[in-house]
């Protein structure tokens, strides 16, 4: 009987070492949770990154920072920012087109390398006014309309082509070639085989 | 305790090598036609257990080391047994890291390794402490709480396979006979060993072994073909888990769970767990059996615990254990190979005795 007391005070000691949850946990109102990344070109730096955060209220929130790298720039909003930021909900990278002319192969790479950010994740080229198309919000939707734009399930239109991070990484396409290749359907010879599935991804719609 | 969950624990050993170094192995290994090493492997396996299992049924009731201290002597044994604990031993060793390293990166990026690694050697210790027939009865229980995610994560990626990535499907050169990584995918077979430690009446016959190889080789066929078809070899031979990457490419509106990988990542550590415990259970029967017959099993299981725990701080980064895992790919061969092919022959010599 007294054993199985003692058994029964370190199993419960125990537990409250194990099962306080660890490092890691962080409440998830203490947490943003970014849905779309749009990397565009900074006025000083090299990148400008803004983040699109959705919100119980229906307002999206946008956080931006330019930085000479894309972790750079998470970091400095991470500074300036009151809540942790979590990438694991990223579901949407849009490019901006002169960002993806130069080649947007180290941002794939890091994408991938990057433990957070899940490679289903969506990618497009915004063409035409980027901060605009990027902070465009229609307000009666409750979800966040770049990314409902993609939605297969949001019913707005069939004819948008899903290009994800994984399929990028699968095809290898050399630097030079990513722009033309996902912005036009002509694909260059080693690529037939995937000409029709890659086919152009673009968000050619602005606030105006 | 009967045959059947024997039959299941033999399926689970397989199940975690094939979830944890086996399908990045193989894709090293081959550059094309990725089936050939893998049927190779499987058919050097079923030669193997063949033997194994032929050499213990003329014996019932014996282990392989009765077996081994009858034919050779004590000492020849000792000597015999030596290469195989010290496989098992660096066996258990990088097991535990990798599936640490594992659950590290994919789930737990903030918690210190130390932390991680020591619940779970802790729990490889407490099933080691239990005993073998309660690792098989714990197997069972896995094996219901782990088959529907593993057969679901496998297949629901599917949807995302691109056909082409098959070809070439011949590869006349059997080129990866030559690559080091093709005999590191060798330790699937350490799953059968264990049928040599188990009481008889447990052990499994040739014909339900041969299916159960049977069955186990589609399932290795299919880890090594799904990111092969999702990704193309030339991506997906750069990925430190390429299973993992392949869930992850599953985007599924209806599925309730929005990240997949983290099925794979428990699916694979609850395996590994359970092929760490066994393991170790079958080095500390041999370890005092052969060697130290005078220390209390306790003691030696609570020592052999602190060193794995040590050892799986001291591997500093992966390019470190790949180096200990071509290094234990040699005594792998040697002791699911070649001790089985003695075994057989000692038991056809002491039949020869026998009838003189």
């Amino acid at each position: 009987m007294n054993s199985l007391r003692v058994k029964l005070v370190v199993l419960v000691v125990g537990m409250t070492v194990l099962l306080e949850g660890c490092w890691d946990t962080k409440d998830i109102n203490k947490q943003y949770l970014p849905v779309v990344m749009g990397v565009g070109k900074g006025s000083k730096e090299k990148y400008k990154i803004i983040l699109e955060i959705p919100n119980a209220s229906g307002k999206d929130q946008f956080l931006e920072k330019e930085a000479i790298s894309i972790s750079k720039a998470i970091d400095l909003i991470r500074t300036d920012a009151e809540k942790s930021i979590n990438m694991v909900h990223l579901r949407l990278m849009l490019f901006d087109r002169s960002i993806a002319q130069e080649g947007i192969r180290d941002i794939i790479d890091y994408a991938v390398r990057a433990n957070d950010i899940s490679i289903k994740g969506m990618v497009a080229v915004v063409d035409g006014d980027f901060d605009k198309t990027l902070y465009h919000v229609i307000s009666p939707t409750p979800e966040i309309s770049t990314y409902d734009f993609f939605n297969k399930e949001a019913g707005w239109t069939p004819n948008v082509s899903l290009v994800r991070i994984w399929r990028l990484i699968a095809v290898r396409i050399p630097t030079p070639k990513i722009w033309p290749f996902l912005c036009s359907r002509m694909a260059t010879a080693p690529y037939m085989l995937l000409k029709e599935r890659l086919s152009c991804a673009r968000t050619a719609w602005s606030g105006s | 305790m009967n045959k059947f969950q024997s039959i299941i624990l033999f399926f689970l050993l397989h199940m975690a090598s094939i979830f944890a170094i086996f399908p990045e192995r193989m894709m090293a290994a081959a550059t094309k036609a990725q089936w050939m090493p893998v049927a190779i492997i499987f058919l050097a396996e079923l030669l193997v257990v063949w033997l194994y299992l032929k050499a213990m049924s003329k014996f019932p009731g014996k282990s392989i080391l009765d077996l081994c201290c009858d034919t050779f002597g004590k000492w020849g044994a000792g000597f015999m047994l030596l290469p195989l604990l010290v496989f098992l031993f660096l066996q258990v060793i990088l097991l535990t890291c990798y599936l640490t390293v594992e659950i590290r990166t994919v789930l737990l990026p903030k918690t210190p390794i130390y932390a991680t690694s020591a619940i779970f050697v802790s729990i490889c210790m407490y099933g080691v402490w239990k005993g073998l027939s309660v690792l098989i009865r714990a197997s069972m229980g896995w094996f219901v709480l782990l088959m529907p995610f593993i057969l679901f994560s496998m297949l629901i990626s599917i949807g995302n396979f691109n056909f082409d990535y098959i070809f070439p499907v011949w590869d006349a050169k059997f080129s990866f006979i030559w690559k080091q990584d093709f005999y590191v995918g060798t330790i699937i077979f350490s799953g059968f060993l264990f049928l040599g430690m188990t009481p008889s009446r447990l052990r499994i016959g040739f014909g339900t072994a041969s299916a159960l190889i049977g069955l186990i080789f589609l399932f290795a066929l299919t880890s090594v073909y799904i990111p092969l078809l999702i990704f193309g070899h030339e991506t997906a031979v750069h990925f430190q888990y390429p299973m993992l990457m392949a869930s992850d490419t599953v985007d599924l509106e209806w599925v309730v769970f929005d990240w997949l990988p983290s099925f794979y990542v428990v699916s694979s550590s609850g395996l590994g767990l359970i092929k760490v415990s066994v393991l170790l259970w079958m080095l500390l029967t041999l370890l005092r059996q052969l060697y130290l017959p005078k220390i209390k099993s306790l003691w030696l299981l609570i020592f052999i615990g602190i060193v794995l725990y040590f050892a799986c701080q001291w591997i500093p980064n992966a390019k470190t254990l790949d180096k200990y895992l071509y290094i234990s790919s040699y005594l792998c061969l040697y002791s699911t190979v070649g001790f089985p092919i003695l075994i057989y022959l000692s038991t056809l010599r002491r039949k020869k005795e026998a009838h003189a």
